[in-house]
């Protein structure tokens, strides 16, 4: 089974990086990348990924982690819909429940079925139909766009119990998480969704290093984000210590960035980030995809102490120990 | 006071590559902005300032005007500093209440104090943007006294009226004057626009719908005070053609170029700075011709 390879970025990297890195996926034939939405960062995604697809001939960007509870559903709509017009059938969209379910105290479960639902209203949309659609969290009266656009849908699934209505919906998932909830999310969908053409994908915070000794405070930043995003069951199940999570969470929302690589510890850090030599850090997610059917890996952030080397570094090695 | 601007307001109705086209010609000809209107079930204004700021080399670009009751204040001030990283600072936002019965269509409830809405909204955009650098007018877009009231922490309004004396009298009632003293502070006109070299009686027309749109969507208050509301009340849905053309006039802008001069001229004595030229002049390149051209006329360089 042939696993693809994207590279990641998100709207926390200058636009300059992400053209950069569409020039490396460009440059090893990878096809496509992918643009995280850091929500509350300073760039606008939509924007973002517009300026990344002028400057490439990369077949496709996806946007991910967009989140309908943050954007008003039109927002999404257009803003894609707007990109399809201007950049060709270039595009996936991928969407995902509120980031910081801990301390909302927003449980998962309704929110995947909002979520559907939004999904579901946006194909519609893309079809070019006439919507309305009246949820606790969306409402809209006769809306439609100015056409028809392709787009497929991907939705960002953080449980177990997500999994399933997720899947019913989309033309793919997007897994991000603790490597134990990674295993098992990915071998449980490998399972449901034969004969179903869906896909799954990775998305997967990595580190060029040369031991764990020099992970830099961008990886503890990213691993920190990652863990609070994680919902509690999902920590649990990895025997991760909720509360400490919690903590990172109250950091997250008062904005202290500064303090937050303290809160990582060795444990947190082994559960999120892949890291490792570029053979080894490849070598692993190879092993991981093939034996679980995921069929596309995102190498995302932090990448390692200098980031343009190292994701040249990764992708030369993925077209290496991925080639038959 | 500044400078006199001239703008133009594009369409998101159109495609891309019309906006881009227009803009192109509206550089050519010597205006000195477009701004990117806003509309849920239109295209996303920020990208299409993006491939207008890429296609052009120093005409202004502005994001609106947007509705902050549609989009949260961290996503706008992440519209601008994108493009600011991307094209440098060429860009404005104007800030609006926006159309009720469309923010509606998309779950937006508009209700509670607006303009109190409005300036958080502001404040959160200023706060992101100068802890960016980020180097943008922010303009509040407004016709009735209610809005206007919190214009101070803008860097302008943009009025949308076109009778000089109606806005004499929007000025004069309201506190904005005073902050044409503080320097950089504008005041501005946004009007459905006909300036034309030669008349055409189907544009006059679509520029008198675009006025009706105006009296439509027009502040009670205001309508009140210019002993409108009466008239208002009775027009309902119909036409233009059952209007009085007298006051579908006093909502538009509608002259030949050389008669521009005299109408900015009057509105320039009252601290008006910023002219922009709405629906229809923007529906036909060869009208931004002829309103670039009646600029050329006023800046003595035909």
């Amino acid at each position: 089974m042939e696993v693809k390879l994207s590279l990641g970025v998100t709207t926390s990297y200058p636009i300059e990086f992400g053209i950069y890195t569409a020039s490396i996926a460009e440059r090893y034939d990878l096809r496509s990348m992918w643009i995280g939405d850091g929500i509350g960062d300073l760039r606008d995604i939509y924007t973002y990924a517009s300026l990344v697809l002028s400057s490439s001939g990369i077949v496709e960007a996806g946007i991910c982690m967009v989140d309908p509870f943050y954007y008003n559903i039109s927002t999404i709509a257009r803003s894609s819909a707007t990109l399809v017009e201007l950049h060709g059938e270039r595009l996936r969209l991928g969407m995902e429940a509120p980031r910081i379910l801990g301390e909302t105290g927003v449980a998962d479960s309704p929110i995947m079925d909002e979520l559907k639902k939004a999904a579901e209203a946006l194909r519609l949309m893309f079809r070019g139909e006439a919507v309305s659609l009246a949820t606790p969290h969306f409402k809209l009266f006769n809306y439609s766009l100015w056409g028809r656009f392709r787009i497929p849908l991907y939705l960002g699934v953080r449980c177990l119990e997500s999994l399933e209505p997720a899947s019913e919906i989309a033309d793919g998932v997007i897994l991000r998480g603790p490597k134990l909830y990674l295993e098992k999310a990915s071998r449980l969908l490998g399972e449901a969704r034969i004969g179903r053409g869906l896909k799954v994908l990775g998305w997967i915070p990595t580190a060029i290093l040369g031991g764990r000794s020099g992970i830099p405070d961008s990886a503890a930043k990213v691993v920190a984000v990652a863990a609070a995003e994680t919902p509690n069951g999902v920590l649990e199940a990895s025997g991760i210590d909720a509360g400490r999570v919690e903590s990172i969470r109250r950091m997250l929302l008062s904005e202290r960035w500064d303090s937050l690589a303290d809160l990582v510890d060795e444990e947190l850090m082994e559960q999120f980030l892949f890291y490792g030599s570029p053979e080894s850090l490849v070598d692993e997610l190879l092993g991981w995809a093939w034996s679980n059917g995921v069929d596309e890996v995102v190498l995302g952030p932090p990448y390692g102490l200098d980031p343009e080397k190292s994701i040249g570094e990764a992708a030369s090695a993925w077209v290496k120990l991925s080639s038959p | 006071m500044g400078e006199v601007e001239f703008s133009i307001s594009l369409n998101v109705n159109e495609t891309l590559k019309e906006m881009v086209v227009k803009s192109v010609e509206a550089e050519r000809g010597g205006l000195d902005q477009v701004w990117v209107g806003d509309h849920p079930d239109q295209r996303y204004p920020a990208i299409a300032a993006g491939l207008i700021a890429e296609n052009t080399k120093k005409i202004r670009i502005g994001l609106g005007p947007l509705s902050p009751l549609l989009h949260p204040a961290a996503h706008i001030s992440a519209m601008l500093t994108t493009l600011v990283e991307a094209y440098g600072p060429r860009f404005d936002l104007c800030l609006i209440p926006g159309d009720r019965l469309k923010l509606e269509s998309v779950g937006i409830a508009y209700r509670g104090d607006i303009p109190s809405r409005i300036l958080e909204s502001l404040e959160a955009i200023r706060g992101k943007l100068s802890k960016w650098d980020i180097e943008a007018r922010i303009w509040l877009g407004a016709q009735g006294p209610k809005t206007l009231r919190i214009s101070k922490g803008f860097d302008g309004v943009l009025i949308n009226l076109s009778d000089p004396k109606m806005i004499e009298a929007v000025i004069n009632k309201s506190s904005i004057k005073q902050y044409l003293k503080n320097g950089d502070f504008r005041i501005g006109i946004f009007s459905p626009s006909y300036i034309h070299r030669r008349y055409d009686p189907a544009i006059s027309r679509s520029a008198e719908e675009a006025a009706l749109q105006v009296i439509r969507g027009a502040s009670k208050a205001l309508l009140k005070s210019f002993n409108l509301g009466e008239i208002i009340r009775c027009i309902g849905e119909a036409y233009p053609e059952g209007i009085p053309r007298e006051i579908l006039g006093r909502f538009h802008v509608s002259m030949p170029t050389y008669k521009l001069g005299e109408y900015i001229n009057v509105l320039r004595d009252m601290g008006v700075s910023h002219f922009a030229f709405a629906f229809p002049q923007n529906s036909k390149i060869d009208l931004i011709g002829d309103l670039a051209y009646a600029v050329k006329l006023i800046r003595g360089r035909p």
